[in-house]
């Protein structure tokens, strides 16, 4: 059995099949606006065939994966394709929620998502704030930098181990049995400024230059 | 960032502040409520100095106060302030 209805706005296709002269059961396709909803069964996959000949079919989309609903997804994919019909792109994709559920504002909280992964705490505003504190305090690390004018640069590299203790008279924030160990390792780059006369040298040469010429600024950038 | 004093001899003191991020699984333990997330920052002053012990190398002695404390990302977040000495090497790649 396949019967088309054609009503206002869309096509309804009915596609079952006959047993002892009844169909005990049809599924239900829809041709809108060039768009295929369901590719009917197996067994009614060439009358579905013969129902595209020539009509405008630029997309089939299946509303789940039941075998009755997807029967002449193949079929309709290659025969179109072959045929040369044109238009047709016939497509299989996720079923997509009909509901548009507003996402999380993530691109509020990119600022600090660079090196964080916090999906629980991924308010907007708070991320927001964080964000602006983040930028604040990089800006005034790194805008003497910019500011210095250095001439002359070391770049070393320091390993340094020790005990920190976290005693009470630092307020209520802290425990007396809070105590640990800390370990650093740090790239360090120095600048030295108005040391382009002396030369370069390594840092104590460069020290003793600076001590040699006037008083110098010094500074060194670590991470 | 750290400035460096005019050196005294072979001892060049400093002064340095900083701050970064930690990572940290104290947040785990729910009888404390200084630490309530995995990841925190972590502001830092130290003063120090080194003492050269040949053209490249240097021993150095640091003495920190750091805190750590999440910015308010958790509701865990009284803070640590602790204060500590440090001593390491450094090398000078020029």
């Amino acid at each position: 059995m396949f019967k088309v209805k054609k009503y206002d706005g869309f096509t309804l296709i009915m596609m079952g099949s006959s047993i002892e002269g009844r169909v005990p059961y049809h599924v239900a396709l829809y041709h809108v606006d060039g768009v295929l909803i369901d590719t009917g069964s197996y067994l009614g996959r060439w009358d579905l065939l013969d129902y595209a000949a020539g009509r405008d079919i630029l997309m089939a989309v299946n509303t789940h994966h039941h075998l009755d609903h997807i029967g002449a997804n193949k079929l309709l994919l290659d025969r179109l394709d072959r045929v040369g019909w044109g238009r047709t792109n016939l497509t299989w994709s996720d079923p997509q929620p009909i509901v548009d559920i507003p996402s999380k504002p993530l691109r509020e909280c990119a600022g600090i998502s660079l090196f964080l992964e916090l999906p629980k705490a991924c308010e907007a505003d708070k991320m927001k704030r964080i964000s602006v504190k983040l930028i604040a305090v990089l800006a005034i690390l790194f805008l003497p930098s910019l500011c210095f004018g250095a001439d002359v640069g070391v770049t070393s590299t320091q390993v340094m181990a020790g005990y920190v203790i976290s005693p009470v008279v630092f307020g209520t924030s802290s425990r007396p049995d809070l105590n640990y160990v800390m370990t650093n390792v740090r790239v360090e780059w120095m600048r030295y400024q108005e040391l382009s006369d002396a030369g370069r040298g390594n840092l104590f040469q460069n020290h003793h230059r600076t001590q040699r010429l006037s008083r110098r600024r010094h500074l060194a950038f670590a991470l | 960032m750290r400035y460096d004093f005019e050196p005294i001899g072979k001892l060049i003191p400093y002064a340095q502040v900083g701050a970064g991020i930690l990572y940290t699984d104290l947040y785990k333990d729910y009888s404390q409520d200084l630490v309530g997330n995995e990841i925190e920052f972590n502001p830092q002053a130290s003063l120090g100095f080194r003492y050269a012990i040949h053209t490249k190398l240097s021993l150095d002695v640091e003495g920190i106060f750091h805190h750590v404390s999440n910015a308010g990302l958790e509701d865990r977040n009284t803070g640590v302030n602790g204060v500590g000495c440090l001593l390491g090497v450094t090398y000078y790649w020029e």
